[in-house]
């Protein structure tokens, strides 16, 4: 039944009587409740994302929800009997309506609101607090945090926002550099996190080689962070999700710019004419558009050829069907370009063409089944491919790439109040090549391809305020070539037990996850890109056990609070093997294995004047692999602490009104050090010559400009990260201010990053050729204040 | 030249600020271990009265610098065993049996197996074991490449100006991969008419990676770790072929494991360059093997009176 919206108190009630499923009849308190769920949305059927819905009987007991990005909203544990309902959402008029709802009864609501002119302030902020409350309230297993346009905004940074850069700040995140942007979850590996642009799997998205994401932040709405506890519907990494969602806007034309150290960037955003759209069969067609692009190529170029620059360019389109349907078109292309070929040759000589950039294209289509369920079908194509030519030497090949083709289809049910029921399956189709060859060989390479059909199926059950239990089963086969095929049962069970009225609950979630490609990245080196391999003949497939244990809650309705312990283990992660044999083509990686364990408290104000986290975060990671730096048997195994072991995280972000009308960020991050492979000793590195000198040995080197020659030296290492660097601390600060405009807004913004120029070390050099020897060395990021301009009409 | 944007001026020095502001600020004085360092190969080298070179086995003892000022490693028992009972023993000779630089500081002890190297054959499986006068001891073992022949059983040829030529060889059992290396002379008359700066000798590395990749284009192909450092005209010269007038000597080694895994080394360290070693014991080092075969090429106007063969395939 539609409600059309009006301004002052409804008399026409929508009633819709659902039978409540027979199994739950032996739950007398569910029994005596109902439940009121439905899907908002305006006039056009585009679903009003972020609603608050607002249910009040005549005792004045408010039960409040947001909806989801359907527009679906569900309230259960609602007592029988008359309630009012209120629906705000931003730029909607506000709708209220009165229902009368019956035990055990499901009444089914579709509201539709009009839209207004004026805005009415904090609608939103009351959204986004339901919304993690009903993640609280229905989700039992997965640890998501959620970080949305303005909080990552208030995470400071270099140049502009950056939604991975941001996440290094959440409990259970680690970064083991200033200098990357890529992250670890809880002892995983940088290549077991899934990120996900709109549902669309993207393999590296890193400017610089790590140093930024490809994310603008202009086109981003929110970004979750999975952490753990995963539910059966996820598959493909075993560590982590990060699902960043694009905004396509409201419909109305407006456009976004700004310009930072980084880049310069423009979004726009709009509608396209209802004619057009009606020609598509959508009731209305939004779209959002975005290109960035670095500029200091362009800047410099009076002064010299700077040889880098990068673009982005990123697109979504939504369109709302009259049936309520939503099809959204999300596009990404991107590129690293690193040009020496037009340098100075003096400077530098050798001519090398370099690029690298990841591209996808993601169709979806979701129908939103009454209840707040939907059907969901996607399909996807990813990609990330590298090359690096010599112009001037037509026998060097270097090359990387991987494709991903993903049919996906899901199905979310709720057969009553009690159970929810989900299903789906995932065809695809993925290919990789990698091939680097100079000078008439092959140094290393190879190619592949696999498909996968991944299905599942997922049942929650809950005992409002008391209990949600769930459960669900993945299976995933892998059909690799070269390789054989395997097929992998993943069974998932999450509990969680309320108490305190429903303001706490214990949680527990245990499950097996598993993977189908690496990234054989030597992650001893801060930057550098993914040299991705599929699981097959040459490398083995993950497969992680994972358990996890927490207590969290809200005190009031301002803090949420979180402790969770975990323990995982991984097996089939792997690594180059540096003494391949080349006559060998299966041995080029190392298989390993690894466990982790850790805790994670999270504290968090959600509402006020000041509202920020403290993420404290506990890891001990360790990897097991052959010993393929001895000179013993290298099948003997060694294990040690990955780089990116830091035991101790502790991150404190907070946003406050500063002085002047300003908004004011703060980071303070402090870590135990990681660990590193110290350098016991050095000796001179000899290359014998056999052509014309009987095989003797030459110091390698080279000669200064002056003639003088510097040797090459040879490193003896300790044992494998068996030294740690000093503890990580550093301060970050931000200022926003916003200048509202006749035309529209200016946002000047700073940010300075390491605010008291604390030298944390990157790396340490071992020089034991100087008299006497010493250890010198480089940090990260010293004291760095950038500035950006940011303005929307 | 005139500047367009007033920021440009202040972008370069602020990069510059922000990578200088990098480095550390301490530096501490460290300890040093005294690590035995033994490079240890056995040659199989080119049966030819002209061209060919005897047969070698020779370790080169070191030690890690900035511990102990002498960095000899004298008094060590160094045997080299052969499964069939024949017994090598290296005896210290001069250092510049080992190390070619002269101009260099050589630090370390040359230990030589001198002429009864002759035994040595392509598939050999040697022994190594060394013991030091302190009581430390160090082990390796190799196995010499099987033996191989160039296509043309070449030892010298003549090759037109400006032409590549593709050098063929038959698979040697057991090789990780072959180390090409050529010495061409006369490059610098010879390209001083193009403008071209070369030295008047120019040595170049190659590789073919595994037993099986057996060809190598001459001289474009050689010279792949080169292109960094070298004056790219030359490089780029080269891939044409060689000019009139010069001369190479070019050498295909088959080289076992060790070698490769020595040469190659293994993940990154800021401190230097990280070996995969075959040495064990109290040390570390490499005990590698190769078998060397190689030929002379002269080019258009530098060939001999007396006629030679045309290399191979051109």
């Amino acid at each position: 039944m539609t409600l059309p919206a009006r301004p002052y108190l409804s008399t026409r009630v929508a009633l819709v009587a659902v039978a409540c499923w027979a199994g739950a009849q032996a739950v007398p308190v569910a029994a005596q409740t109902g439940t009121v769920q439905g899907r908002i949305h305006d006039d056009a059927g585009a679903a009003i994302v972020g609603a608050a819905v607002r249910l009040e009987n005549d005792r004045g007991d408010p039960q409040m929800v947001g909806t989801g990005p359907l527009g679906s909203f569900r309230i259960t544990s609602v007592m029988p009997g008359a309630h009012v309902v209120t629906v705000t959402a931003l730029g909607f008029d506000e709708h209220e309506a009165v229902i009368s709802l019956q035990p055990g009864e499901t009444v089914d609501l579709d509201i539709t609101l009009e839209s207004r002119a004026i805005e009415l302030e904090g609608i939103s902020v009351e959204a986004e607090r339901s919304r993690e409350r009903v993640r609280f309230e229905e989700v039992a297993g997965v640890t998501v945090r959620e970080m949305d346009l303005a909080d990552l905004q208030g995470v400071p940074g270099i140049g502009e926002t950056d939604p991975i850069r941001a996440i290094e700040v959440l409990p259970g995140v680690v970064s083991t550099s200033d200098f990357s942007a890529s992250f670890h979850v809880r002892g995983g590996s940088q290549d077991q996190n899934l990120i996900l642009l709109d549902g669309v799997p993207i393999f590296s998205p890193f400017h610089l080689g790590g140093l930024f994401s490809v994310f603008n932040a202009d086109m981003i709405d929110r970004v979750e962070l999975s952490s753990g506890g995963f539910s059966a519907r996820h598959g493909g990494r075993v560590s982590s999700v990060l699902e960043i969602e694009s905004e396509a806007g409201d419909g109305t034309l407006s456009v976004d710019a700004g310009v930072s150290l980084l880049a310069s960037r423009v979004a726009a955003g709009g509608s396209i004419p209802s004619g057009a759209a009606q020609a598509l069969g959508q009731s209305t067609l939004r779209y959002r558009v975005s290109a960035r692009r670095s500029y200091f190529d362009v800047l410099l170029k009076p002064l010299f050829e700077f040889p880098y620059h990068l673009t982005d360019l990123q697109a979504v389109v939504e369109g709302w069907s009259p049936a309520g349907n939503r099809l959204t078109v999300t596009a990404y292309g991107g590129r690293d370009v690193l040009d020496l070929t037009r340098l100075d040759a003096d400077d530098f000589p050798l001519r090398i063409d370099w690029d690298w950039g990841n591209d996808l294209v993601g169709l979806r289509w979701t129908h939103p089944r009454r209840g707040g369920g939907s059907l969901d079908l996607r399909a996807n194509v990813s990609r990330f491919a590298t090359g690096l030519a010599f112009p001037d030497f037509a026998d060097t090949d270097f090359r990387s790439r991987i494709q991903q083709l993903q049919l996906r289809a899901d199905l979310d049910t709720r057969p009553n109040a009690l159970w929810r029921v989900g299903a789906g399956f995932a065809l695809e189709r993925m290919s990789y090549e990698n091939r680097f060859m100079s000078g008439g060989t092959r140094f290393s390479g190879g190619a592949g391809d696999g498909s996968l059909l991944g299905s599942y199926l997922q049942t929650t059950w809950t005992d409002p305020e008391a209990w949600l239990v769930e459960a669900g089963v993945r299976m995933d086969t892998w059909i690799p070539d070269p390789g054989t095929a395997t097929v992998t049962l993943s069974p998932r069970v999450a509990a969680k037990r309320f108490l305190s009225g429903g303001d706490v609950a214990v949680k527990l979630a245990i499950g097996r996850y598993t993977q189908f490609l690496h990234s054989l990245r030597d992650e001893e080196i801060p930057l550098g890109l993914d040299i991705w391999v599929l699981a097959g003949e040459r490398a083995p497939h993950v497969v992680s056990d994972q358990l996890q244990l927490g207590v969290e809650g809200y005190v009031g309705t301002d803090w949420f609070w979180s402790v969770e312990g975990y323990l995982r283990d991984f097996d089939g992660v792997v690594a180059f093997n540096p003494s391949d044999d080349p006559n060998d083509p299966l041995d080029d990686i190392m298989e390993g294995r690894g466990t982790s364990r850790g805790a994670d408290l999270f504290v968090r104000r959600e509402r006020g004047s000041v509202t920020g986290w403290l993420a404290l975060s506990l890891l001990k990671a360790e990897r097991t692999f052959p010993d393929a730096f001895s000179a013993e048997d290298r099948q003997n195994e060694i294990s040690y602490p990955p780089v990116f072991d830091r035991r101790i995280d502790a991150d404190l972000v907070l946003r406050y009104p500063a002085p002047w009308g300003w908004e004011g960020g703060v980071r303070w991050n402090v870590g135990t050090g990681t660990p590193f492979t110290r350098a016991i000793g050095s000796y001179a590195f000899h290359a014998p010559r056999f052509v014309d000198d009987g095989g003797r040995l030459r110091w390698s080197g080279s000669e200064d400009d002056l003639g003088a020659f510097e040797g090459t030296y040879a490193v003896e290492l300790g044992d494998r990260n068996a030294s740690r660097y000093p503890a990580y601390h550093r301060l970050d600060v931000s200022f926003r201010k916003t200048f509202e405009k006749s035309w529209g807004t200016l946002v000047p913004y700073l940010n300075v990053v390491n605010v008291y120029n604390q030298r944390n070390v990157l790396f340490y050099f071992f020089e034991f050729d100087r008299s006497p020897p010493v250890r010198s060395g480089i940090s990260m990021f010293p004291v760095l204040p950038t500035l950006g301009l940011e303005v929307r009409f | 030249m005139s500047v367009r944007c007033p920021f440009a001026r202040l972008l370069a020095p602020t990069l510059l600020w922000i990578f200088a502001g990098c480095e550390l600020q301490e530096t501490t004085f460290v300890e040093v271990e005294d690590v035995i360092v033994a490079e240890a190969y056995a040659l199989v080298g080119v049966p030819s009265p002209d061209l060919g070179i005897e047969n070698r086995l020779w370790v080169f003892l070191g030690r890690t610098v900035g511990g102990s000022a002498d960095l000899s490693v004298r008094g060590a028992r160094v045997v080299v065993r052969r499964p069939d009972g024949v017994r090598f023993d290296l005896e210290r000779v001069a250092i510049e049996n080992c190390v070619s630089d002269r101009e260099r500081e050589r630090p370390g002890t040359c230990y030589d197996a001198g002429v009864s190297a002759i035994a040595l054959r392509p598939g050999d499986e040697l022994d190594l074991d060394i013991e030091l006068p302190d009581g430390r001891e160090l082990q390796g073992s190799t196995r010499i490449p099987g033996d191989f022949r160039v296509e043309g059983d070449l030892q010298e040829c003549s090759l037109a100006p400006d032409t590549p030529f593709e050098v063929r060889w038959t698979a040697a059992d057991g090789a990780r991969a072959y180390v090409n290396e050529t010495r061409i002379d006369g490059l610098d008359r010879t390209l001083a008419a193009e403008g071209i700066t070369a030295p008047d000798e120019l040595y170049l590395l190659g590789l073919s990676i595994s037993a099986s990749d057996t060809t190598i284009v001459f001289p474009g192909q050689f010279g792949v770790f080169d292109r960094f450092d070298l004056d790219q005209e030359l490089t780029v010269r080269l891939q044409r072929g060689l000019p009139d007038g010069t001369e190479a000597i070019v050498g295909i080694s088959a080289t076992d494991g060790n070698y490769v895994n020595w040469a190659r080394g293994g993940n990154f360290n800021p401190s230097g360059q990280v070996r995969i070693p075959s040495v064990r014991g109290d040390g570390t080092g490499v005990f590698a093997s190769t078998v060397m075969r190689r030929f002379g090429v002269f080019v258009g106007s530098a060939a001999p009176e007396d006629v030679l063969p045309s290399c191979p395939g051109t």
